[in-house]
């Protein structure tokens, strides 16, 4: 019996080593991610700009959004909830209580996703009331490799 | 084995169930905080104003840091690991990995912390080099508006 617990604390404890590895060094849709826009200048080509919005997707299949306003690093949280990958293009993102649209409390999206490269996150999600999927560009925050050895 | 791997399951799934927006609704030392600079202008008065570094303590035992970036909207991971709390004032972070350019973080580190009210937390990290408690003041992150200034909000 001793041994059993030992082997599931072990368990338990390599998952969540994991998970945390997963959302910081994640290549897959876990991550933090940054929202982009992505704007057409006269010449007909693109420009990706950057905006302060957020969103987390943990290990856990839990997520939040939030924004930091650049200026005067107000940080709120606009929502949050739970997340389910439904196949390897789609997921459904439960939402547990949105700030600024209360009617969206409790509701399920469907998203569409696709990794352009480990670290550019192409998103749709389907607007019900236009019958139209809206596209969404996010960029992955990644970690800073130390300039010095400071350990 | 088969009695271990239930157990197993079950434990994740209620560890699951349990993580899930307790970072967003909490009253504890668990949440997203957002660290606060105190600095004191030449009347003497104190100036109060976010520092823009955030770390997020989540129900899992695990924690991480960012920064926002010095060249526009952006964020730079710094830090993650796990943490220990030991007791009604105290925990442990131990750094798995130290990806912070500014010196602070070594790989254990001891922190006192005292939760003024639900919002607000203040710790203390342990300088190990002069023995040492530097204080840190950290306001909780909540549930807002988002003003945009001008950027496409997300549905």
């Amino acid at each position: 019996m001793k041994k059993s617990i030992l082997t599931v604390a072990l368990m338990v404890v390599t998952c969540m080593a994991f998970a945390q590895k997963d959302l910081v060094e994640s290549k897959s849709l876990i991550g933090i991610w940054q929202q982009a826009q992505v704007n057409k200048i006269s010449d007909g080509q693109s420009k990706i700009i950057k905006t302060p919005i957020y969103k987390v997707l943990n290990a856990d299949k839990t997520f939040y959004c939030f924004l930091i306003n650049n200026n005067e690093l107000n940080t709120n949280i606009s929502h949050f909830g739970s997340y389910e990958i439904t196949s390897d293009s789609t997921f459904t993102e439960s939402v547990t209580r949105h700030y600024t649209s209360p009617s969206m409390d409790n509701s399920v999206s469907q998203m569409r996703f696709k990794l352009l490269d480990e670290n550019t996150l192409l998103m749709q999600y389907y607007n019900d009331a236009n019958k139209v999927w809206v596209p969404e560009v996010w960029l992955r925050v990644t970690p800073r490799k130390p300039v010095t050895n400071i350990n | 084995m088969k009695n271990v791997i239930i157990v197993f399951i079950l434990l994740i799934g209620v560890l699951s169930v349990k993580a899930e927006n307790r970072v967003i609704e909490s009253n504890t030392i668990v949440g997203f905080w957002q660290h606060i600079r105190v600095t004191k202008n030449v009347d003497g008065t104190n100036n109060i104003a976010p520092s823009g570094i955030y770390k997020v303590i989540n129900a899992d035992s695990t924690f991480f840091s960012f920064v926002t970036s010095s060249t526009g909207p952006g964020l730079v991971l710094t830090m993650f690991g796990s943490y220990k709390v030991t007791s009604d004032s105290t925990y442990t972070e131990n750094v798995q990995t130290s990806l912070s350019a500014l010196g602070l973080p070594t790989k254990n580190n001891d922190m006192r912390y005292k939760l003024v009210d639900k919002n607000t937390l203040f710790l203390q990290f342990h300088v190990i080099s002069n023995d040492t408690w530097t204080p840190e003041i950290w306001v909780r992150v909540t549930l807002k508006e988002m003003n945009t200034g001008g950027m496409v909000a997300q549905k």
